[in-house]
This record gives structure tokens, sequence and C-alpha cells, in this order.
């Protein structure tokens, strides 16, 4: 597929010897941008975690003073607990959001009156801003007049004596559902496209040789949407990993250090305190993990199934 | 005979469930940004009632408080200025680049590719403090300049993206048979790909416009005082004392109307540009 649709460019051009630019004419203003967008901030990111910064004094280079970043950084006990409440968010939202996305599919792969608009109305929190999605929820579980407030958790008799956002489980547990409102409808769409597209044949097959209906799920319907999944999982990890718009609105991290995830953490450690030759030892310590975690789910994403 | 009725009775009862099921899901999704449409027009003094007042005369109380008294209006035009300076330099620059990836072999062009993706995909905090510092230098901090730029990290990467895709679904054929009839290649790519691949022009661009709107991390960081976008004075509304949720609500209004809309029009590409080209829906 990928091969057919190229045109050769020696067969096209013949031999004139100008023309074979033309391919790289057409990229030049492209990668120019993305070379001084995303390279070069990358290359200074490194540059400045080994020196000393001054916020008051920007545009000069500090003094090179070796790894003391890093090891200042790894001093900072929230950092580890920065990384240890991202993870917990991960794992557990991300995981949340596909088993319900697939039951939503599932619920909506039949044919019903304004089936369309029923779905757009369902994937719009996928795409809304996350800092309007915080105030909508700040609103619905205000203190003590936010509509679920009031009219759900009052009734039976919920959160009468804790604040929702003042105690940490709680805020962290609030934080977590809200990315499962936001994301869930992103796998319930590519769910939804996945169950599409499944081929007929095999399920007739399986049908006359009396397969059960978990066999039918488990050896058929799973390995047929895996790429699917391996695609949704790819990106969710790698957005979840990132979550800053949401808490920062919710609870900017709070209370205490219950809510603050990687992003949060590096937001306040630079803005708020300053620190920001530590901070860049911080960037390239996200780029490292973040790399390790996006490389190997991309290599095998692409190993196996040349999706992108 | 019986037992048919109740077979059908059971059919009947499994629809309904169904039906309601469904419509649980729905709700589900659009309560919450139904309600902070209603919150921004409803009257402050009942704004806070308990039990809630379901029936009231809208207002627009909020919004000429927010935006016109308090100068929100400005904030509203840093947000357009910004999305819509962004959409169009991606759209400019990024539909040829789409283009070549599309059509021609590059050197290690699939290591540039990966590249590309890699800009979309790095976490924008890690990206952000050495654009401070550099915009530092550079007095590029607080200025729409700065910003857009910024923004063009993840949009012009998910663009080139989004649209090598679509390109790649236009038969290289149609050009070959145009070239043969004396095009030259810069005409079959304006004259064929590009009417040919219209629609997903406008299904990326709306896209790009709709991920710079929402941004929020490099707004904050970078843009300071004169070119705070709509999302970055929310935060600081709701940690002052006396909130005033009902301008709250206005401004997140405000937020996501638009998008509420666009959407529309992207619907048919919506699984396209939510996976990167991934999967085509």
């Amino acid at each position: 597929m990928t091969d057919t649709t190229r045109l050769e460019v020696k067969r096209t051009f013949g031999t004139h010897s100008l023309r074979v630019g033309y391919p790289y004419f057409l990229l030049a203003p492209s990668l120019l941008v993305l070379l001084f967008v995303g390279v070069y901030p990358f290359v200074s990111m490194i540059v400045l975690s080994f020196r000393k910064l001054d916020f008051r004094r920007l545009g000069s280079a500090g003094d090179f003073v070796g790894i003391d970043n890093y090891r200042k950084l790894f001093d900072e006990p929230v950092f580890f607990s920065s990384l240890k409440t991202t993870a917990f968010i991960v794992f557990t939202s991300v995981p949340l959001e596909l088993v319900l996305g697939f039951a939503m599919a599932y619920l909506f792969n039949r044919n019903f009156p304004l089936k369309r608009l029923a779905v757009t109305i369902t994937i719009i929190p996928t795409v809304l801003a996350p800092i309007a999605i915080a105030v909508m929820w700040k609103i619905l579980l205000a203190t003590p007049w936010g509509f679920l407030m009031y009219n759900v958790f009052y009734r039976f008799g919920m959160f009468e004596d804790v604040s929702i956002f003042g105690s940490p489980g709680l805020a962290l547990a609030a934080v977590i559902a809200i990315d499962v409102w936001e994301w869930t409808p992103f796998m319930f769409l590519v769910f939804l496209a996945g169950f599409g597209g499944l081929p007929q044949r095999p399920y007739e097959a399986a049908a006359i040789d009396g397969a059960s209906a978990w066999q039918i799920f488990w050896y058929l319907t799973m390995p047929l949407l895996s790429p699917f999944i391996l695609v949704m999982l790819f990106i969710r990890l790698i957005d979840a990993f990132k979550i800053f718009d949401t808490i920062y609105v919710l609870t900017n991290g709070g209370p205490g250090v219950a809510t603050e995830s990687i992003s949060i953490f590096a937001y306040r450690f630079t803005f708020e305190y300053w620190k920001l030759g530590e901070s860049s030892a911080f960037a390239v310590v996200i780029f490292l993990l973040f790399f390790s975690v996006f490389g190997f789910l991309f290599i095998q994403l692409q190993k196996r199934y040349r999706i992108f | 005979m019986t037992q048919s009725n109740s077979l059908r009775v059971f059919t009947r009862l499994k629809t309904v469930a169904l039906g309601l099921l469904i419509l649980a899901v729905v709700a589900n999704s659009l309560f919450p940004y139904l309600w902070i449409l209603v919150s921004s027009v409803k009257p402050t003094n009942i704004m806070y009632s308990t039990p809630t007042v379901w029936f009231f005369t809208p207002t627009a109380d909020h919004y000429v408080s927010a935006f016109g008294d308090k100068g929100f209006g400005v904030n509203f035009m840093n947000s357009m200025i910004v999305s819509v300076s962004t959409t169009v330099l991606t759209v400019l620059v990024g539909t040829p680049a789409a283009y070549s990836f599309a059509r021609f072999r590059i050197a290690a062009g699939d290591h540039i590719f990966l590249f590309i993706l890699s800009t979309r995909m790095a976490p924008v905090i890690s990206l952000a403090i050495p654009f401070y510092v550099i915009y530092a230098g550079l007095n590029l901090l607080n200025t729409y300049t700065g910003l857009i730029l910024a923004h063009l990290t993840f949009n012009l990467s998910f663009y080139i993206w989004i649209l090598r895709g679509f390109f790649r679904d236009i038969p290289a054929e149609l050009e070959e048979t145009a070239m043969i009839d004396g095009f030259t290649r810069w005409q079959a790519f304006t004259r064929i790909s590009l009417p040919l691949a219209r629609s997903g022009i406008v299904a990326a661009g709306i896209f790009s416009f709709i991920f710079s709107w929402n941004e929020f991390l490099y707004a904050l960081i970078l843009g300071g005082g004169d070119v705070k976008t709509l999302p970055v004075i929310i935060p600081s509304l709701i940690n002052q004392r006396g909130v005033e949720w009902g301008e709250i609500a206005a401004i997140g209004s405000v937020v996501i109307l638009p998008i509420l809309i666009l959407v529309f029009l992207v619907q048919k590409h919506i699984v396209r540009g939510l996976t990167m080209g991934a999967v085509k829906g």
C-alpha cells in the first residue's frame, strides 16, 4: 500500500538534477520551523541542565556546574512522590477508560435512530478544553450548591462532612474520575471504529463451528481489535503521563502534594520556586522517562502492525 | 404460542433497556457541558440556591460583566489571534510537507517522520521550560509571535501526520496521467491533488484550531500579561476570594462554544484526527 502510492522520484523527474530537490523544497519550511521549535529547545534544555541559572539574567548562560542540578533534583522528595502520583493516575484511569470505552462501544454497535448525533454528543468531552472541563466539574461539585453535590451526593448522605478537594484521597479520586469522564469517549470512538471494520467471515465460520460467545470474544474479537487497543493505549498513556490542565484548576496539586503530577511539580518547581537550572535537569529526566516508554510502545506498534 | 409471545415481550423489553442505557451514556457526556452553558445564563440570585432552581429567565449579565466590564473581551481576541494565526501558518507550511511525505521517497523519511511525531507527543512542560529561557533572551516572552511559534510544535506536526494520510488516499495515477497530458509537477500538485485533498485540509485545519484554542500550558508560561488567552484567565478567577461562578461559567462557555460548533464540521474525520491518522474510522 505505502509503496504503490508513492511516485518514484527518478521516474517522474527524469534526469534533470535540479528537480530532484523538489520533495525537499516542499519539506524545508516545515523542517525549519520544527528545528526551531522542537530541536532548539531540546538541545538548550540539555545544555541548561548542566548550568547554574539566574532567572534575573536569563539571556546569559550561567556557570557550568556539572551534575549539581540533577543531584538537587533527586534530593527533592516531592519529585518522587509526583512520579508515584502520576503513575497511579495513569495506571488507574487508562485501564478504566479502556474497559468503559469498550462497553460503551459494544452498546452503541447496533443501529438506532439519531445514532450519528448520539455518537458526536458523546465524544465531545474529548475535544473540549481541559480547563473548561475542570470548570464544569468545579461547578457540578461546588459545596453546597453544586448540581451533583446537592442532588446526588447529599441525597445519599455522601461528602456531608468532608470536602472532596480538601481530602487527599478524595481529591485524587476526583482527578481520576474526571479524567475518565473526559477520555472514555475517545476509547469508545476508536472501539466503535474497530467494531465497524470487523470482517464478517470469521464470525460465520465460528458460528458454524459452534464457538461459545466467550470463545468468539476471546479468540476472534480481541485479536482483531488488538491493533486498535494498542493505538489507544499508546496515545492515552502518553497524554495521561503529561496531565496538567485539569489538576491545575481542580486542586493545583493539593491538598499537600496528593494530586501533584510530574507536570504540576515541574511547573511549580520552575515558576513558583524559580529553580530554573534544576528544572532543566527535571525537563531532561521527564524527557528520558517519556521517550523510553514512548519509544518502546511505538516500536512495538510499528513492528507488529505498521499503523502509523 | 405463549412462548413466542413471551419471547416478543422479552425482545421489546431488551430494546427498551438498551435504548435507556444509550440515553444514559449520552446524557453522562452531555450534562456537564450543558450545565455550564445553563449556569452561564443563570441569574446570580438563584445561582447558589438549594434546591437547584430549574426554571428561570436567562440573563446575559455574566457575559456582559465578564467580557464588557472586566475586559476579558481582550483575552477572547488574544485566543482568536493566536489560534487563527497558528492554524493559517500550519496549513501554509504543513500542506506541502504532508504532500511531499505522501508522494516521494524521502531520504531518512521514516526517521524525519518519527522526529515530527515526537515533537507532537513530547511533554509540553519539558519544552516549555527551555522555551521560557530562550524566549527571555530573544524578547519573545509575552508576544503573539512567541506563543504562535510554540503552538506550532504540536500543531504543525499533527497536521503533517494527518494530511499525509489524506494525500495517500488520492491515487498517484491521477497526477501521473495529468503529467503525461503536459502538467508540470507543481501543477499536478496544485490542480489535481490539492483540490482533491480539500476536505482533509479543512478537517486537519479545524483540528489545529481546536488544539491551539484549547491549549493552556504554553499560554500560561509564555503568554504573560499582554497575550493572556481565555483559558489562562480562568484559574486566576477561581483562586481568588469571592468567586463569581456565573462569570467563570460565561468564560468557560465561550471557550467551549466554538468547539461545539466545529466538532460537527469534522465529525466525519474525528476518529482520524484523534488517533493521529492511525485509525481511519
